[in-house]
């Protein structure tokens, strides 16, 4: 900290920004982020619920000049969606849970043996550094071994998408656990608890943000996650092999259709996990 | 209660007794090995030879002997101040009107006045130490282990939770051995100190007693602030001049001459040098015929409020001295300190000459 620090409450907007030119500066940049974050939905959207002539209408029209649910019904119809919706969503949601559970402890093993830190971030950086495709044809194999390729359960894709996911659930949760000082563990030690119950009872709750913030960012990982999926569920196809072949059809508004379905199941996982990172976050908090 | 240590860590033959029910309290620089004992008592750490022993027997898993009050309080964030103290309970599945029971009495004697639903981010740094000291109460431990509980409070508060410790141990008659940086914090609050430094034990005994016995220099200069003055001197020779402490002008400085009378108070036949050790509350301007006297050369006074504290130079050597009465800067006066009030050390080997 130097002397130019100013201490402030929180939430409060430095004297400095308070400036009619900063203020409005402030304005233009977040309305071009939600801009960026909104449009392509909305034309997503829109071309899910227009005629496909006015997706390639020339010039191109921002506003729906003709609604039609024939998309969406199209969708509706396909014998394969309500199968590859639910291994979709059971996929993600074991792979997210696999992927949260091991990185955390991972996460945990490394903020609290300093033997493990070197080698963890060595193992997690190599894992996201690796291109994973490279590996799959052997990893296939092992698959076919297991006796998890192209299951019905999808439980193999599971297995693949968790163990690309850890990284990124070990990273999201190793900060808050080097953050919570050793003495608190040493206290429930010494107040008669188990390692296990130190874990679950003092470090877990603390970490309830990241470890929800593990769980959406994992889960989505493997919701939309394509070419493992193209690769091992070939009969027993999930979402993203679905839509990829409407886009080779060249059929946009059923493509589109079909990827507003895919939000749904994406933003129900991050509404229903917003308490748990709200309260996190104010748990956190030390002293 | 017998705790014997080998060289664990930053402790080596370290062997101490602490009574029932007593306040115990390591003292200490930091990095003198008190933290490290501490938690060899709690078991948080393990000796590499030696033992420990709670009331007659070897202590294995002492966890149910032992509770302790970290310095940074160490309360769980995310649980309430009631479901912190029942935390120890609830992992004993203790029943809930138990619980309660034993709660509300542990919030007694600790003096814990606040809404118990509140999380310890929401509370003082006072509240939160209190917290603590209930939660280490609940278990009804033999021992509390207290490793600074007090030096992250500010100075107002320090003093105020320092007699409510005192108070604390009192009323629950507990063992508490406590650990501090803090010499005046060891003396106010202690039953017995123990004067670490280095990994070694370097005095035990009643505050009075380090106090006014320091065994060696490191305990009269550690115990004490200001610090203990310590002069150089030499001893008068058999044959030499007969002259009182500093009528003889400093032509041989930095030592200080001993006159026959001071070191006829000596109790101890030496010859050569001594250290000599006065606490700067102990001279003053009146004169005594028990008094040894010091010209001393004024360089600078402080007005502290209860009195100044001068700063002085004695045959060269540099002192401090607690007055009643303001002194100019540049004058020389003579100080005298009672012969019962000074303290003598080998220069060798630094232990106390009685």
């Amino acid at each position: 900290m130097n002397g130019s620090t100013v201490i402030r409450p929180a939430g409060q907007p430095r004297a400095d920004l308070k400036s009619p030119w900063a203020a409005l500066a402030r304005i233009i940049i977040e309305a071009l982020v939600v801009l960026g974050a909104a449009v392509p939905v909305y034309l997503l959207i829109k071309q899910a619920l227009t005629p496909e002539l006015e997706s390639f209408a020339w010039p191109p029209r921002w506003l729906p000049h003709a609604l039609t649910l024939a998309h969406l019904e199209g969708v509706f119809e396909l014998a394969e969606l309500r199968s590859a919706l639910i291994l979709s969503v059971a996929v993600a949601a074991v792979a997210a849970v696999a992927a949260t559970a091991l990185g955390t402890m991972l996460a945990y093993a490394m903020a609290r043996r300093e033997s493990l830190r070197q080698a963890g971030m060595a193992g997690v950086t190599a894992a996201r550094l690796l291109p994973m495709i490279a590996v799959a044809l052997p990893l296939t194999i092992v698959l076919i071994n297991l006796g998890l390729y192209d299951s019905a359960s999808g439980m193999g894709l599971a297995l693949i998408h968790a163990a690309l996911a850890i990284p990124t659930t070990a990273l999201t949760t190793y900060g808050v656990f080097a953050a919570i000082p050793p003495e608190q563990e040493e206290a429930a030690f010494l107040d008669g608890a188990s390692a296990l119950r130190i874990f679950l009872a003092v470090d877990v709750p603390q970490a309830k943000a990241a470890i929800a913030a593990s769980l959406v960012l994992s889960f989505i990982m493997s919701w939309d996650e394509f070419a493992f999926a193209l690769l091992i569920q070939v009969t027993h196809r999930t979402l993203p092999p679905l839509l990829y072949y409407y886009t080779v059809f060249g059929d946009v508004g059923s493509a589109s259709a079909l990827a507003l379905v895919m939000l749904v199941p994406a933003l129900a996982v991050i509404i229903a996990l917003r308490p748990m990172l709200k309260s996190g976050l104010v748990a956190g908090t030390q002293r | 209660m017998t705790r014997r240590f080998g060289s664990g860590g930053g402790i080596s033959d370290v062997s101490l007794s602490v009574e029932s029910g007593e306040l115990f309290v390591l003292v200490g620089p930091s990095g003198c090995g008190k933290s490290t004992l501490l938690r060899l008592i709690a078991g948080l750490e393990y000796p590499e030879s030696g033992e420990i022993r709670i009331g007659g027997q070897s202590a294995g898993d002492r966890r149910d002997l032992i509770a302790m009050v970290f310095q940074n309080h160490a309360l769980y964030p995310h649980m309430s101040a009631f479901d912190n103290i029942a935390f120890p309970l609830r992992l004993r599945h203790t029943p809930k009107p138990e619980i309660e029971r034993k709660v509300a009495e542990a919030v007694g004697l600790a003096a814990l006045q606040i809404d118990l639903a509140r999380r310890p981010p929401e509370l003082s740094g006072g509240e939160r130490q209190r917290v603590a000291l209930a939660r280490a109460l609940i278990r009804q431990p033999r021992v509390i282990l207290m490793d600074e509980p007090l030096s992250s409070l500010d100075a107002q508060l320090r003093g105020r939770l320092r007699l409510e410790v005192k108070e604390f141990q009192r009323r629950t008659g507990r063992t508490i051995i406590y650990v501090t940086h803090d010499q005046l914090e060891a003396l106010t609050l202690g039953d017995r100190i123990a004067v670490m430094r280095a990994g070694a034990l370097e005095q035990v005994g009643s505050p009075t007693d380090v106090y006014q016995h320091p065994a060696n220099l490191f305990v009269a200069t550690f115990i004490g602030q200001p610090p203990m003055n310590i002069l150089r001197c030499r001893l008068p020779q058999p044959s030499g001049p007969t002259q009182t402490a500093s009528e003889h002008a400093p032509a041989l400085p930095p030592a200080l001459e001993i006159g026959d009378k001071l070191a006829s108070a000596m109790p101890f036949g030496l010859s050569g040098e001594v250290l000599l050790g006065i606490r700067p509350e102990d001279l003053s301007y009146n004169s005594s015929s028990d008094a040894a006297a010091f010209e001393a050369s004024f360089r600078r006074v402080e007005f502290i409020g209860s009195g100044f504290l001068a700063y002085a130079t004695v045959a060269g050597q540099e002192i401090t001295a607690m007055l009643d009465q303001p002194v100019e800067p540049g004058r020389t006066r003579w100080l005298y300190a009672p012969l019962r009030a000074l303290h003598f050390f080998d220069p060798a080997t630094e232990r106390r000459l009685d």
